[in-house]
C-alpha cells in the first residue's frame, strides 16, 4: 500500500513505542489514581515533544511522487482516500463497540481505552492525511509551491512549539488561547486549500475515478464531522489530552477542507465527464491514426482501423468503408459491435434505395431521417436505420472511398460527429497518396531493373571480345549515357584480307535510339551479297532503314575498309564524323561525301556517297568516333571537339592503339563527368611487319 | 515558352519566318515540331527558319524539319534556312542537309528563292 511506500517503517515503530509509552504511563496514573505533579508534567512533556519530533521529522522527509498524467493523479488520490476511509471506518466501527459495550463494562474502563484509541487513531489518520498532504504539495507545478511549503513548515513548527510550551507551564485542562488554536488551525486550513489544487486533474480524471471519488469525499466529509465535535471534557484523560484535542480540531477542518472541495468539484466535473471522456478518446484515436497512418504498404490495416475508430466513436454505431474502384464498388469494410448487428447493417446497406443514396452523396453529409425524407412508407418498407452519416474521400479527383455510419436514431449524428470522421478520412487520404508514391517508386525501380537488362542485351550486340589481326591493332571504348544508347561498332571479316569496321549513331538516345541500333545491326547481319562492297551495304542499310523507321529519326554510319593485300584503306561515311588517321606523323581528317541514313531516297542516297581510298602508311592510326565524343571535348561545340581530338593526336605520346585510346578518354574525363550522349571511340593502329 | 528554346514567327505575304533560338535537342524538339505544326495548319507551307540565334542543334533537333519535309514538298511548299552560325552550319554539312536543304544568308536571300519559285533541284 501507498502509506508504506510514503512513510517508512521506522516512524511507524517510532509511532508505536511512543504510544506504548503514552499507553503505559496513563495506565499507571490511572489505576493508582496519582496525582499530576511536576514528574507527570515534565513526562508528558517528554512525550508531546517526542510525538511532534516525530511528525515534524516525517514531513520533512516527504518526497513528492511525479505523477505524468491527470487520470493517475486521480486514481492516486482514490487511493490515498480509500487508505483513509478505512482507517476512519475502522475507527467509528471501534466507537460503535464501545458504546455498546458501555452498558456492560464501567463506564471509567471503557472510557479509559476508548480514550486511548481515539488518541492512537487521530494519530494515524494525521501521520497519513499530512504525508499525502506534503506529497502531493511536493509534485506540484505552481508557482508558489516553495512559499507554501516554508509556511506549512512554519506553522507546523510554531504550532507544535505552543503546545509544548502550553505542557510545560500549565495544567492539563489548561488549553493555549482558543483563539489562537483556532486561528493556526484555520491557518492549516487555508494553506491545504491552496496546496491542494483539484481543478487540474480531477475533471479529467476517468468517470469512474470521479464517482469514486463523490462518494468517498461524501464519506469522510460525514466522518470528520465527529473530529469538529470532540470536546475535552468528554476526553477526561490524563495524559496528554490537549495535545490530543488540538490533534482532532485540526485534522477535522483540513479533512474538511479537503473533502469539500474535492466533493464539490467531483459533483461539478462528474455531468462534462462524459463528452469530455469523448473528446480525449477522439483525441487518443487520431493519435492512434496518425502512428498506423505511416504503414504506407498496408492499406488493409488502415481500412479495418478506420472503420472500427468510425464505429467506435459514434457510440458503437456501425459503420462502413465502401471502396470504389474506377466508379464501381470495390470492396466493403464492415465494423458492428456484435454479429447480429453487423448482419443486421449489411442487410441494410445493401439496399437498392440505400445503395443508390450512397452513391449520390458527393460531399460530407449528415442525413438526419430516412425515413421520413426518402420512404414514404419507411416502417412498411423495413426501414430500420434512420441516420446516416457519410464522408467520401477523392482521390486524384476521382472517388476512392466512403465511409458510411448508421444508427437506428433519428437525428443522432451532429456535426462534430461528422469533422470527426472527416478528419479520419484525411489521415486516411495521407495513407493512400504514401502508397501511392511507395508503388510508383517500385514501379521506376523496377523499370531502372528493365534497363539494365536491356543494356546488357544490347551490349551483347557490340563486339565483346576485338578480333586480333596480324597488321592491325584495335581498341574501343564505349559508354551509354543513359542505361541504353543508341551507338554501335562493329567490325566485320570481309574475307582473309579485307576487315570493315563499323562505327554509327542513332539520332535522338535512350530506349528508341537502342531500339534502332539493334534494327541496324540485325540488317547489317542479314545483309549477305556475292559482290561485297560499303556503297553497297550503306544503299542496303538506307533503302531499308528509309521505308521503315520514323521521319525524325536517322542514323549516321561510318565504314573504314583495310585491303591488308593491296594495303590500302577506304573510308564512307553517312553523315558521320570523318575518319581522323595519323600517317607517319601527319594528322588529317578524311571526309568524304555521305547522307545520313534514313534522310532521303536511295537513289540521291546512292548518287551522294562516295568513299576516299588511300594508300597505307607504315605506321598508321585511325580513330573512328560517335558525337557524344566531340561534344564532351569540345563542350557541345563540334568543330571545337574536333580540333582538340587532333590535338590529342598531334601532341600526346603513344605508341599503341591502347596508349592512344587512354590519351584521348584521359582528355573526355577531363572534360566532364556527366555525359549527355553515349560515347564511342574505336582507335586502330596498322603496322607494316614486313617493313620491321 | 521554354527558358532553353526560343520560337518567335513573323509572317510576310505566304512565307512565314520562324526564328528559333537557344538549345534545340531532345527536349525541346517536341515544341518546335508543335510551332512547326501549328504553321502548316494554318496553310502555310514556304517556311525560313532564321537560326541566328540557335546555340545548340542535336540530332534529334534535326529530325524535327525531316519529320515535315515530305508533306510540305508535295504541297508545293519548301523549308529554308537563313543566318545560321558556322557551328551549326557544320552539323548540317556533317549530315548532307545542306544538300536537301537551302542554307542561305538572309531572310530576304531566302524569300526571294521562294519568289523566283526556286526550289530545290535534288530529286532526294
Amino acid at each position: 500500500m501507498e502509506i508504506e511506500k510514503s512513510i517508512s517503517p521506522l516512524y511507524w515503530l517510532g509511532l508505536f513505542l511512543l504510544f506504548l509509552f503514552h499507553l503505559g504511563a496513563n495506565l499507571i496514573f490511572f489505576v493508582f489514581n496519582l496525582e499530576y505533579n511536576h514528574f507527570w508534567t515534565f513526562l508528558d512533556t517528554l512525550l508531546v515533544v517526542s510525538f511532534t519530533i516525530l511528525l515534524i521529522t516525517i514531513f520533512l522527509n516527504q518526497k513528492g511522487t511525479e505523477y505524468t498524467s491527470s487520470s493517475k493523479f486521480g486514481q492516486k488520490f482514490l487511493d490515498n482516500t480509500k487508505t483513509l476511509a478505512l482507517v476512519t471506518l475502522t475507527y467509528l466501527g471501534f466507537n460503535l463497540v464501545f458504546v455498546a459495550l458501555n452498558w456492560f463494562i464501567s463506564a471509567k474502563i471503557i472510557k479509559f481505552i476508548r480514550n486511548e484509541l481515539d488518541f492512537i487513531f487521530l494519530l494515524i489518520i494525521a501521520f497519513i492525511f499530512l504525508s499525502y498532504q506534503f506529497s502531493w504539495l511536493a509534485q506540484s507545478k505552481k508557482k508558489n509551491r516553495k512559499t507554501l511549503i516554508i509556511s506549512l513548515y512554519f506553522a507546523l513548527i510554531l504550532y507544535a512549539t505552543l503546545l509544548i510550551i502550553e505542557h510545560i507551564f500549565n495544567s492539563p485542562d489548561f488549553v493555549v488561547s482558543n483563539d489562537l488554536t483556532y486561528f493556526l488551525i484555520f491557518t492549516f486550513a487555508v494553506l491545504f486549500f491552496f496546496s491542494f489544487n483539484v481543478k487540474n486533474w480531477l475533471p479529467l480524471s476517468s468517470r469512474n475515478t470521479q464517482k469514486q471519488i463523490l462518494w468517498y469525499s461524501l464519506l469522510m466529509v460525514g466522518a470528520f464531522i465527529p473530529f469538529l465535535s470532540i470536546e475535552t471534557k468528554e476526553i477526561g484523560i490524563y495524559f496528554s489530552s490537549s495535545f490530543f484535542l488540538n490533534i482532532s480540531k485540526f485534522l477535522g477542518f483540513s479533512l474538511l477542507v479537503t473533502y469539500v472541495r474535492s466533493l464539490y468539484n467531483a459533483i461539478i466535473s462528474l455531468p462534462f465527464s462524459k463528452v469530455l471522456e469523448q473528446k480525449v478518446y477522439e483525441v487518443n484515436t487520431l493519435t492512434y491514426l496518425s502512428k498506423i497512418v505511416r504503414n504506407f504498404n498496408n492499406l488493409e490495416i488502415l481500412y479495418d482501423a478506420i472503420v472500427e475508430l468510425a464505429s467506435n466513436s459514434m457510440k458503437r454505431s456501425p459503420s462502413f468503408l465502401i471502396l470504389y474502384d474506377d466508379h464501381k464498388v470495390n470492396k466493403v469494410k464492415s465494423y458492428s459491435q456484435n454479429e447480429i448487428e453487423k448482419r443486421e447493417a449489411e442487410f441494410f446497406i445493401q439496399r437498392k434505395e440505400i445503395q443508390e443514396i450512397i452513391y449520390g452523396i458527393e460531399k460530407p453529409t449528415i442525413l438526419p431521417s430516412l425515413s421520413d425524407k426518402l420512404f414514404k412508407n419507411a416502417k412498411a418498407s423495413g426501414i430500420n436505420y434512420e441516420s446516416l452519416c457519410l464522408v467520401p474521400l477523392f482521390y486524384n479527383d476521382k472517388i476512392y472511398a466512403k465511409l458510411v455510419v448508421l444508427n437506428k436514431i433519428p437525428y443522432f449524428f451532429d456535426e462534430d460527429d461528422l469533422s470527426l470522421l472527416v478528419s479520419y478520412i484525411e489521415t486516411l487520404s495521407i495513407s493512400i497518396e504514401g502508397n501511392n508514391l511507395l508503388k510508383q517508386t517500385i514501379e521506376k525501380e523496377k523499370y531502372k531493373q528493365e534497363l539494365i537488362i536491356a543494356r546488357e542485351i544490347q551490349s551483347n550486340f557490340l563486339p565483346k571480345v576485338l578480333p586480333k589481326f596480324d597488321n592491325l591493332e584495335l581498341d574501343s571504348f564505349f559508354k551509354p549515357s543513359e542505361e541504353v544508347g543508341g551507338d554501335f561498332y562493329d567490325i566485320i571479316k570481309v574475307d582473309n584480307e579485307k576487315i570493315l569496321i563499323l562505327v554509327g549513331d542513332v539520332s535522338g538516345k535512350g530506349m528508341s535510339a537502342a531500339f534502332y541500333m539493334v534494327l541496324l545491326k540485325g540488317i547489317i547481319l542479314s545483309y549477305n551479297s556475292d559482290n561485297f562492297s560499303v556503297q553497297n551495304l550503306f544503299c542496303h542499310l538506307n533503302k531499308t532503314l528509309y521505308n521503315q523507321i520514323d521521319r525524325r529519326i536517322h542514323i549516321t554510319i561510318s565504314g573504314l575498309l583495310f585491303d591488308l593485300k593491296n594495303k590500302t584503306f577506304e573510308y564512307f561515311r553517312a553523315g558521320h564524323f570523318p575518319l581522323i588517321c595519323s600517317c607517319n606523323g601527319t594528322i588529317e581528317f578524311v571526309n568524304p561525301n555521305g547522307l545520313g541514313l534514313a534522310l532521303v531516297s536511295d537513289k540521291f542516297f546512292s548518287e551522294q556517297l562516295s568513299g576516299i581510298k588511300k594508300l597505307l602508311q607504315s605506321e598508321s592510326y585511325f580513330v573512328l568516333y560517335t558525337n557524344g565524343l566531340v561534344e564532351v571535348l569540345g563542350q557541345k561545340d563540334t568543330r571545337l571537339g574536333l580540333e582538340k581530338l587532333k590535338q590529342i593526336l598531334q601532341t600526346t605520346v603513344y605508341n599503341s592503339a591502347t596508349e592512344l585510346k587512354n590519351n584521348i578518354i584521359e582528355e573526355v574525363n577531363r572534360n566532364g563527368t556527366i555525359f549527355d550522349d553515349d560515347i564511342t571511340l574505336l582507335v586502330v593502329k596498322y603496322i607494316n611487319n614486313k617493313e620491321k | 515558352m521554354n527558358e532553353k528554346l526560343q520560337i518567335l514567327k513573323e509572317r510576310t505575304e505566304d512565307v512565314e519566318i520562324i526564328f528559333v533560338g537557344g538549345i534545340l535537342d531532345a527536349h525541346t524538339a517536341p515544341i518546335l515540331e508543335n510551332s512547326i505544326k501549328e504553321t502548316i495548319e494554318n496553310g502555310i507551307v514556304r517556311i525560313i527558319f532564321n537560326l541566328k540565334d540557335l546555340e545548340y542543334i542535336s540530332s534529334a533537333g534535326l529530325g524535327v524539319f525531316m519529320a515535315f519535309i515530305e508533306e510540305i514538298r508535295n504541297k508545293n511548299g519548301d523549308f529554308k534556312f537563313a543566318e545560321m552560325k558556322e557551328k551549326i552550319y557544320s552539323i548540317f554539312e556533317l549530315l548532307g542537309f545542306h544538300l536537301i536543304f537551302d542554307i542561305l544568308k538572309s531572310n530576304d536571300e531566302a524569300i526571294n528563292y521562294f519568289k523566283n519559285n526556286y526550289l530545290k533541284k535534288n530529286e532526294w
